[in-house]
């Protein structure tokens, strides 16, 4: 049975083009609108299986890794030992941020480009700046899940695991400080190489195949230079090792030595390669490449 | 900064065009986009040669062959691109001074395929509308509604890639129209289309010219498409704005009185030139320039004259054709000269 409707006057109505005269936000507000997207984006979100399988695959190894360290650790006190921050800080899980920078950035800048999208994108109120900022800035918060999230949850499982939860984390602040730093940097350095790389090609696979090059051919370059061949400052050679220069970096400022847990791969030369070394090497090289970021696309022509 | 140009003219060949052409040179009274002296060079091109141009309200074709500086024009109205000398101004902003507040007033729709593949058209709209300035729950509510009204309401939740190409050039529309620009760019909007769906184009176009209340820019190869819609028409050729009025104005007005005589017209031809017209003599008949109505006058005491029986006169009505090949043709030579 069909019921009558609930209102004769009901009726549909097309309202028709409707002007807007409301508020609009400024260019702050449109720069989070291309940030939140570049990061839905590189998590594959509202967009097809295929494109979110590597970048969720990436982010949940290291934190699920962790994350069952610490319930292990927590649910047998005496067994398990939980990682320290300087450990995880050490290989593989730095291969893990590499191969997602490898994957995540040039989908974020390659895309636009060779789908001729950035033409919209730059007939829009955004500068070509905010564009390639809010993209490396994107590329540089998911790379964080990587190299901060896990540490943060060690943080966590320390602290639950001492006697006192709050006096672990009065006591431990500074240490919180250091892990967020060394995870920012290093997150900034694969973040702004990953970046640059792909800004130079519109092909995905070119940009990430050229990014994981550069980071294993330095490492394999800097790393044999370092400890087989004998000349004056040799060892300097480890510094050309882009892969090694963030995570030792963060061992460093995380309070151990750059090269704790590699002395049996290395030359004793190397050690004599200070903290402050690889600190200066890491901010170098992501200064350089976020150089290259932003010339590239401010002179970008025929976009 | 708005400009105070004085006359509804352009540069050089262009105001000889207009002169031909009978088109009126008092300025129009409300100037959507306004440029003086508009001049870009690549190289050794000069893509645009000081284009003066004063664009009104409605529905504007912009003609020319390709490689005329279309493109560059539109480009240098969005501040894409910097002019070497000269100034664009659209809706009262120097495209110059402040192209960012300029672009949240303009919507573009690019003549090439610039379409992320794997986004849902509500989904890339929406952004568009963010981008352009819209809080993401307006951008998310006029992102349908703009989807709607370019006929794409129920496929708006489909990945763009696996839309025809019409459907393509809507959402390229709905991009440009989602944030209620003031001004719309439309880069050859009906390229590639089938006959039915550039029909359907071309009356979003109107309706959007003519009942949505934006100011429509069109830019395109294709008279028929001009012709059906746009209110006035600008021609660009080489880099020369050469034409510019409105379309009945161009179309209607004729410069030329077509006579047919029995006998031979070069008579005839002699007593209008000795009333200071300028005539061509055909093939088979005398063309006379008309710049007033005297001209009838003078035509019917010549042919008393010298006794000749008229069989035919006629004012030609011009169509935009004329005018573009006229325009078209006009300004290559100057050009080269100047160059």
């Amino acid at each position: 049975m069909i019921s009558p409707p609930a209102s004769s006057a009901a009726r549909i109505a097309d309202r028709g083009y409707q002007h807007y005269d409301g508020v609009r936000v400024g260019s702050i507000g449109i720069f989070w609108a291309m940030l939140r997207a570049a990061l839905a984006r590189g998590l594959g979100l509202r967009r097809p299986h295929s494109a979110k399988i590597m970048p969720m695959l990436l982010i949940h190894i290291p934190n699920i890794v962790v994350f069952v360290n610490v319930a292990n650790a927590i649910a047998q006190p005496n067994t398990v030992t939980l990682q320290e921050f300087w450990d995880y800080a050490g290989q593989p899980f730095p291969v893990i941020a590499m191969l997602f920078a490898a994957v995540v950035g040039p989908d974020l800048f390659c895309a636009d480009r060779r789908e001729h999208v950035l033409s919209l994108y730059f007939a829009s109120p955004i500068t070509r700046l905010q564009y390639a900022v809010a993209r490396a800035a994107a590329l540089a918060i998911l790379l964080l899940t990587l190299t901060l999230l896990p540490m943060l949850q060690l943080f966590v499982g320390h602290a639950l695991l001492a006697t006192s939860a709050a006096d672990y984390v009065r006591g431990n602040l500074p240490l919180l400080g250091h892990a967020v730093l060394a995870g920012v940097l290093e997150a900034l350095l694969f973040a702004s190489v990953a970046s640059a790389v792909s800004s130079l090609s519109d092909r995905k696979v070119n940009a990430g195949g050229t990014f994981a090059g550069i980071m294993l051919v330095s490492l394999t370059v800097g790393d044999l230079i370092a400890t087989n061949v004998k000349f004056t400052s040799h060892e300097k050679f480890i510094l050309v090792d882009l892969m090694g220069v963030g995570m030792r970096t963060a061992r460093w400022i995380l309070g151990t030595t750059p090269w704790e847990g590699q002395s049996g791969a290395l030359s004793q030369d190397v050690f004599a390669v200070s903290g402050w070394a690889y600190l200066g090497v890491s901010l170098l090289v992501t200064a350089v490449a976020a150089a290259i970021l932003i010339v590239r696309y401010q002179r970008m022509r025929d976009v | 900064m708005v400009l105070d140009s004085p006359s509804f003219s352009c540069q050089n060949t262009g105001v000889i065009v207009q002169q031909r052409l009978d088109v009126p040179t008092h300025p129009q009274p409300q100037h959507v986009v306004q440029t003086r002296d508009l001049c870009k060079r690549f190289g050794q091109i000069q893509a645009l040669s000081h284009a003066s141009v004063g664009i009104g309200t409605g529905c504007t074709g912009l003609l020319g062959p390709n490689g005329a500086g279309k493109s560059t024009f539109i480009r240098l109205l969005l501040g894409l691109l910097q002019p070497d000398s000269g100034e664009a101004v659209v809706a009262g902003l120097s495209a110059s001074d402040d192209p960012l507040a300029l672009r949240a007033m303009i919507g573009y729709m690019p003549e090439h395929d610039c379409l992320p593949k794997d986004a849902k058209a509500q989904d890339f709209v929406r952004y568009m509308g963010e981008l352009h300035g819209l809080p993401r729950r307006i951008a998310v509510q006029r992102a349908n509604d703009t989807l709607y009204h370019v006929g794409l309401g129920e496929e708006r939740f489909r990945p763009i890639g696996g839309f025809s190409t019409g459907m393509k050039q809507r959402v390229k529309l709905a991009q440009a129209l989602v944030h209620d620009p003031k001004v719309l760019l439309l880069d050859e909007p009906t390229n590639g289309l089938d006959p039915a769906g550039r029909n359907e184009m071309l009356e979003i176009i109107q309706r959007i010219a003519h009942q949505m209340g934006i100011h429509v820019l069109l830019s395109s190869h294709l008279l028929a498409d001009i012709e059906r819609v746009a209110d006035s028409v600008v021609i660009i050729n080489a880099g020369r704005v050469v034409v510019q009025g409105t379309l009945s104005d161009l179309m209607t007005a004729s410069s030329i009185v077509s006579v047919r005589t029995q006998a031979s017209p070069v008579a005839l031809a002699r007593a209008v030139q000795a009333r200071g017209i300028e005539v061509e003599i055909g093939a088979t008949e005398l063309q006379i320039t008309y710049d007033s109505p005297a001209v009838y006058d003078a035509i019917r005491d010549a042919a008393v004259e010298t006794g000749s029986s008229l069989t035919y006169l006629k004012r030609r009505v011009r169509s935009l054709e004329d005018v573009y090949l006229m325009g078209s043709a006009t300004p290559a030579a100057t050009a080269s000269t100047q160059s």
